[in-house]
């Protein structure tokens, strides 16, 4: 039989690319076979027990939903879209009912202002007579 | 129970694209895949659990950019590399590397074998060469732990580590390589030998 197997044809069988002649001195060395058997087999363990481990671990991964604060971040587009209009449409309609609002303060000040002009004269007609009628003179019918 | 090995054969690309829709559906099928090569990866099951769940958010985030030319698994591995990569660029990681006193504990997950085996003294002789393989694995660098997990964990083929990876085949194959020597040289050259 011909030398055993280089490592770095053992590394290619491990790996499962390695060409037929490896192949084909492992099924007829059992030396090599052994030591191929051995890796192979830490190997699996080595996979069983990570699997197994991770059955149990994984759970500290929470679900998004269960990420509520977070899981905002992973909202689609659309409904931060939505919530953006939504915001835009109630600013707007917030300032035009303001610009509403201050038209008709501004006209029910004016009306005032014309009230109080008025009241103003009235009481400046009735100061300026020299005489309060009831001490005025009577005045004589001659028919 | 947790789907967690067998991979799902969907048929069709809308298929894969369609179950990207679903987060929790999606973290539930894949969390315990993606967790595995992150907290080997890291060597930091702690910090892994927080980099798994920004993995599921950044592939929500972005699904619109899958076209269904890989599994979804890959594609998931694909994130979680590169966020591995990210991690432990930043100064934050080298820094914690340093200092900190929690590594993935290796007893913990060398007993995962202990309900498993056929008898004591095979379970013993399995624990004790997962022990003596996670010292190893444990030295090496992160990005060629990556590849490891991925292959012999995992069970990728050569060609779906290249696309999860980013590296070309002959890098990917130069890790595999190193590690196993590695590996190989200190367990000794039946695999059963001691190591440190």
């Amino acid at each position: 039989m011909s030398a055993h197997l280089k490592p770095e044809q053992i590394n290619d069988l491990l790996l499962g690319i390695a060409e037929s002649e490896a192949t084909a001195h492992l099924s007829a060395c059992p030396q090599c076979l052994t030591e191929v058997e051995a890796m192979r087999q830490t190997l699996a363990s080595l996979r069983t027990a990570s699997v197994n481990w991770s059955d149990d671990a994984a759970k500290m991964v929470l679900l998004p939903r269960n990420l509520s604060s977070r899981h905002q971040w992973a909202r689609p587009a659309w409904e931060f879209a939505a919530a953006a209009i939504l915001l835009v449409v109630t600013i707007s309609f917030s300032v035009r009912r303001g610009h509403n609002n201050a038209a008709v303060a501004k006209s029910d000040a004016q009306t005032q202002i014309a009230r109080d002009n008025q009241l103003l004269a009235d009481i400046q007609t009735e100061i300026g007579e020299t005489t309060p009628l009831p001490l005025q003179p009577l005045q004589v019918s001659t028919k | 129970m947790e789907h967690t090995l067998a991979m799902p054969q969907l048929k069709t690309c809308a298929d894969r694209m369609s179950e990207l829709d679903d987060i929790d559906g999606l973290v539930v099928r894949y969390r315990a895949q993606v967790l595995r090569l992150i907290a080997f990866s890291l060597d930091d099951p702690d910090e892994a659990a927080s980099i798994t769940q920004d993995c599921f958010l950044r592939a929500y985030a972005t699904r619109a950019q899958y076209r269904g030319q890989c599994a979804v698994s890959t594609w998931l591995l694909q994130i979680a590399f590169n966020m591995v990569r990210d991690h432990t660029r930043t100064r934050k990681f080298q820094f914690w590397r340093r200092v900190r006193t929690r590594a993935l504990d290796v007893s913990e997950l060398a007993g995962e074998l202990a309900s498993r085996g056929s008898s004591s003294e095979s379970q013993l002789l399995a624990r004790e060469r997962v022990r003596q393989l996670w010292a190893v694995l444990a030295e090496l660098s992160p990005r060629q732990r990556s590849v490891f997990v991925l292959r012999f964990i995992e069970e990728m083929e050569l060609t779906e580590i290249v696309a999860a990876t980013g590296m070309n085949l002959a890098t990917v194959k130069t890790h595999l390589y190193r590690a196993l020597d590695e590996v190989r040289s200190r367990l000794g050259n039946d695999g059963k030998g001691s190591a440190a």
